[in-house]
């Protein structure tokens, strides 16, 4: 007999051996691990890339040393230094295209927490009615506070002249417009499904859009202005508002973040997630709460775009997987970029005019919407 | 044995429907326990009940800890999400004791590996939900709920829309964890599966009509009488038994026994 001890997977010669479900159970978490880090280095280099390509690009097209070299001066606090060239960067250009990055991720990533959290791939803020609750909330302060005239003076919506609690009250709209398609989905549940859900925030989405235009409309001289905002614009970014904007974006995230295990729990059900001890009303509230505060600090400064929450998730789920805590600040780096990109095309087509960068993400996302949607039923 | 779970006249009332009525049941580790009776009976509510799902109307239900990490449930076709991998699935199990904001840990790790060892899904572990077959991802489903490491097991018709191999496999896991130790309650549609479990527990119309070893409980005549459509109980000859309808056999047809 031989004396050797005998210890599984080791033979007797000291070669280790495994067998072939350990191999693929070990290289399932490797290759996970991977395709997750890929994918965020991708969408961070994208994101990197678009936004120097769009500093660079405008109506005149300045160097990448001058680019840089403006970025470089206004980031040590030498902005009083820079040239007209260096000016245009620092202050016009890249508070526009940090605007439209903050904006995409809040969108993606408030996006992902929402497909997540109905249990659908269609979910988004702009389709389920909650960037028109936002909307609604905004416009509504804005009038009870008589500054809507004000914040439409120049053709963009400028919150500085506006009250501070504007994101607030559109924060509120958001949860508002959220907490009515998730109790008609809710309702609707056990038939339908996707057809519910997207019918209800349609519903939703209609009637806070007419309430909106309703307190619009009795201030006609400023119509065009407010058309504008409602159809996703970008030029009223400063420094003054991405400070404004910063806070109720990043809080959202936040949030969102924190609940990723919680959203890859409920994919189980809301009766099992239970069994795992998340409770799916603290985590229902918890999305809300920061897909309210994500789509309220996007829609007060830079209106209503659609599909970007829809389109990042999207990608980066095939491209990363589809467990929340890569999903969700992968979403948010494809959402920046995406925005950065569609704003810097909605800038260079009609140059020296520009797009509102909702028209350019509802062409290139009501296309994916449809292929998704065909897909789904 | 130790109570691990127990229901004193349990009552479960959807709005005015009872779906349970004084359901008294006590359930003891290391068992391998099946839930029978017609649709409607109150099977999945029972279940429920244990799991602390729905509350009771009236009576109570008593576990032997309280914790959430003790008890794991499958439910009835239970929807998976198709492009997670059956690892990420599995490690979803590990929730009940990690919580939402502790990275898995080595031991939570090889929970998982040996939920999955248990159940013969390692070799499924990067493969995606959507790509695997019925038996399959049931397999992985159980595997999930493994992973929890529980002791009590409560499983809503596992085997519907599984082959009789497959059905006989996923048992043949779930028989293992009882001899480990785990309470395990699953409901079961097919009698003969049910046959073999360690006690059978008859449910219809809300109220426990029978409950013991499947040789006494299971007869043809009551459960003609609690099906409502003539059944007989066939003995093999290895001493197995099986139980038949026979509403649909042709009326001259000379059955053998």
């Amino acid at each position: 007999m031989n004396a050797e001890p005998i210890m599984p997977g080791v033979k007797s010669g000291g070669e280790v051996t495994f067998d072939r479900g350990e191999v693929l159970f070990a290289r399932a978490r490797s290759q996970r691990m991977r395709r997750a880090g890929l994918s965020l280095a991708a969408a961070a280099l994208l994101l990197a890339a678009g936004l120097l390509v769009s500093a660079m690009n405008g109506t005149l097209t300045i160097s990448l040393s001058t680019t840089l070299h403006a970025i470089g001066l206004g980031l040590s606090g030498r902005a009083s230094e820079l040239d007209t060239m260096g000016s245009i960067v620092w202050d016009l250009r890249l508070p526009r295209v940090l605007m439209a990055a903050l904006v995409g991720a809040s969108l993606g990533g408030s996006g992902a927490a929402m497909q997540g959290l109905f249990r659908n791939p269609l979910a988004d803020p702009y389709l389920l009615g909650i960037a028109s609750g936002a909307s609604f909330g905004a416009t509504l302060a804005l009038t009870m506070s008589g500054h809507l005239p004000a914040a439409f003076t120049d053709g963009a919506l400028d919150l500085s002249a506006a009250s501070r609690f504007v994101p607030i009250a559109a924060a509120l709209g958001a949860a508002l417009a959220l907490l009515a398609t998730l109790a008609l989905s809710r309702a609707n549940a056990t038939r339908g499904g996707t057809t519910a859900l997207l019918l209800g925030g349609t519903v939703v989405g209609s009637i806070l859009t007419s309430l909106t235009t309703f307190l619009m409309l009795r201030d006609a001289d400023r119509l065009r202005a407010v058309f504008a905002w409602t159809l996703g614009n970008l030029s009223s970014a400063s420094w003054a508002n991405l400070g404004r904007a910063l806070p109720y974006a990043g809080s959202g995230l936040v949030v969102l973040f924190a609940l990723a295990r919680g959203l890859d729990a409920l994919q189980l059900g809301e009766d099992t997630a239970r069994t795992l001890g998340v409770s799916s009303p603290r985590l229902r509230l918890g999305v809300i709460f920061g897909a309210s505060l994500a789509t309220a600090a996007c829609v007060s400064f830079a209106g209503i775009i659609g599909f970007v929450g829809l389109v990042a998730p999207h990608v980066m789920r095939r491209l990363g997987g589809p467990g929340h805590r890569v999903l969700l600040p992968a979403s948010c780096l494809a959402g920046a970029a995406l925005l950065v990109l569609a704003d810097f095309g909605g800038r260079m087509l009609v140059r020296p005019a520009e797009l509102p960068v909702g028209i350019v993400t509802t062409l290139l996302g009501g296309p994916v919407f449809l292929w998704i949607l065909r897909q789904r039923i | 044995m130790s109570i691990v779970a127990s229901t004193q006249a349990l009552t479960v009332r959807y709005g005015s429907r009872t779906a349970l009525f004084r359901v008294n049941l006590d359930l003891y580790a290391g068992e391998f326990v099946s839930v029978v009776g017609p649709n409607g009976a109150g099977k999945s509510t029972l279940l429920k009940a244990l799991a602390g799902l729905i509350p009771a109307s009236s009576g109570r239900v008593s576990r032997a800890s309280a914790e959430a990490q003790k008890l794991a449930y499958l439910a009835q076709s239970e929807r998976l999400p198709g492009d997670f991998s059956a690892r990420e699935l599995v490690e979803l199990g590990r929730i009940a004791h990690s919580g939402l904001w502790r990275r898995l840990s080595t031991r939570d790790e090889l929970a998982v590996e040996d939920a999955m060892r248990r159940t013969s899904t390692l070799e499924l572990a990067d493969r995606e939900l959507r790509s695997l077959s019925g038996g399959e991802q049931q397999r992985v489903a159980l595997a999930r709920a493994l992973a929890q490491e529980p002791r009590l097991l409560l499983l809503d018709e596992p085997t519907s829309h599984l082959d009789l191999r497959h059905q006989a496999e996923l048992l043949a896991v779930v028989r293992r964890e009882a001899e480990g130790g785990t309470c395990v309650v699953v409901v079961l549609h097919d009698l003969s599966l049910a046959a073999q479990t360690d006690r059978c527990v008859v449910l219809a119309g809300g109220v426990l009509r029978a409950q013991g070893r499947p040789d006494a409980v299971l007869n043809a005549e009551s459960l003609s009488q609690i099906y409502e459509t003539p059944i007989e109980v066939v003995r093999t000859h290895s001493g197995e038994f099986a139980v038949i309808s026979t509403r649909f056999a042709p009326t001259n047809s000379g059955a053998t026994t």
